[in-house]
């Protein structure tokens, strides 16, 4: 076989781009915007579903400083989980495993600290061993991790696994502020069985099987086509 | 890219022209293979123009495209390995290209083989980041970005492979060190 001259190579890959159509970068922001909406109003419903914020027996005060506090927790992860920072690959995988590893931590101490300046807001509740709370946030963080995942396909070339627990956290947490406002119950282990396992449950989950839609796979048909061709 | 990105389809031999020199080298390099170089290059572009709408202006585009390049090569690579036969034909070329070569180009092709063998005895990090650095002619901050670690890393692990190649550089060729390669002479 014949070696392929640069400019033949040049010439051939030029015209096999020339026949797949690629989104633009508007057309892609579309998409995502649409995906966006979708991420609100997806956990919306289900938290109106499920009866909205539920402040008693919480004063006002404290349901603001939980939601709020955990609000810009969560929006924190977001930011830096999701953010590609000056660069297309997105930030070092340790900064992205830091997201991961501490958010759940951050937000159980958040709700801790809220709660424990209000007396009688830690109360033991054995009946109510958190099984709602964890069902519910089950069904809040559905959408908005496989929303994520599908916004990021097949676009991390470098690190998918750290990149998927980055994701899960951030949707993980998202779905804690609507727990957050719907559930008075700060008792500990209430707190470790309804909030805190669903949101590391969702981290492993992406970091265990989102990582297969985040990474950058060769399709089989481009590397027949590109055989073919030579 | 920031047009091509933008829908202009006819910047795209610009794009090429940018990337794939530099690129084609990198996978030339790892793959020892022209076919198989231009398969991945050309699979690298496609995948670049599959995502092209995701790409932000101003964001380089050359640790990214090294950063597809190497994941593809990875993939190929560990989807080779199990094909034996392949590995036992690329021996059998590689044994019958080197018996053509001329007397004068021994050397060369001995310090390039020993050169090789170093580079395959050190750890695949600092291998990756050597090769990224020192031979693919990214910055430290941008081979940084395509091994998704610290730019300190990378100095580190550039600065450890190049002391080891050095040194083994610097050796004599003497039988002993031939023997301990597993090549003859």
């Amino acid at each position: 076989m014949n070696a392929e001259s640069s400019e033949q190579l040049r010439a051939r890959i030029i015209l096999r781009i020339g026949r797949e159509r690629a989104p633009t970068r508007a057309e892609l922001a579309a998409q995502r915007r649409l995906v966006v909406v979708g991420l609100l109003v997806a956990p919306l419903v289900v938290f109106l579903g499920a009866g909205g914020v539920r402040a008693a027996p919480r004063p006002d005060r404290l349901v603001l400083a939980t939601t709020l506090g955990s609000a810009v927790l969560a929006i924190g992860a977001a930011l830096l989980g999701l953010d590609r920072g000056r660069s297309m690959l997105g930030p070092p995988r340790l900064r992205l495993v830091l997201v991961a590893v501490i958010t759940p931590f951050l937000l159980f101490a958040w709700r801790v600290l809220a709660s424990s300046r209000h007396s009688g807001m830690m109360a033991a509740s054995p009946e109510r061993p958190g099984v709602r709370c964890l069902f519910l946030s089950g069904a809040l963080v559905l959408a908005p991790l496989l929303g994520l995942l599908w916004v990021r396909r097949h676009s991390d070339p470098v690190h998918p696994r750290a990149s998927a627990a980055a994701l899960g956290a951030a949707a993980g947490a998202g779905a804690w502020v609507f727990v957050d406002a719907w559930c008075p119950v700060s008792y500990v282990p209430h707190l470790l069985l309804g909030h805190v396992l669903p949101l590391v449950l969702t981290i492993v989950a992406s970091a265990c099987f989102g990582h297969r839609a985040l990474m950058l796979r060769a399709q089989v048909s481009d590397a027949r086509d590109a055989s073919r061709i030579t | 890219m920031d047009r091509y990105a933008r829908g202009d389809d006819a910047s795209f031999p610009d794009v090429y022209d940018a990337v794939a020199p530099s690129l084609h080298a990198y996978l030339l390099r790892q793959t020892r293979d022209r076919a198989r170089a231009d398969d991945l290059l050309q699979q690298t572009l496609l995948q670049m123009h599959r995502y092209r709408g995701s790409y932000v202006a101003t964001y380089p585009v050359l640790p990214w495209a090294f950063a597809i390049a190497r994941r593809l090569y990875i993939d190929e690579f560990r989807r080779r390995k199990t094909d034996a036969l392949h590995s036992a034909r690329g021996v059998l070329e590689g044994d019958r290209l080197a018996s053509t070569v001329p007397e004068d180009e021994v050397s060369t092709r001995e310090v390039a083989h020993r050169l090789e063998a170093e580079l395959a005895r050190i750890p695949e990090t600092q291998r990756a980041a050597f090769e990224l650095v020192k031979i693919g002619g990214l910055s430290h901050d941008e081979a940084a970005q395509v091994l998704g670690t610290t730019v300190g890393a990378v100095k580190l692990r550039t600065f450890r492979a190049y002391a080891a190649v050095r040194a083994a550089l610097g050796r004599p060729f003497d039988d002993a060190y031939l023997e301990e390669r597993g090549h003859e002479r």
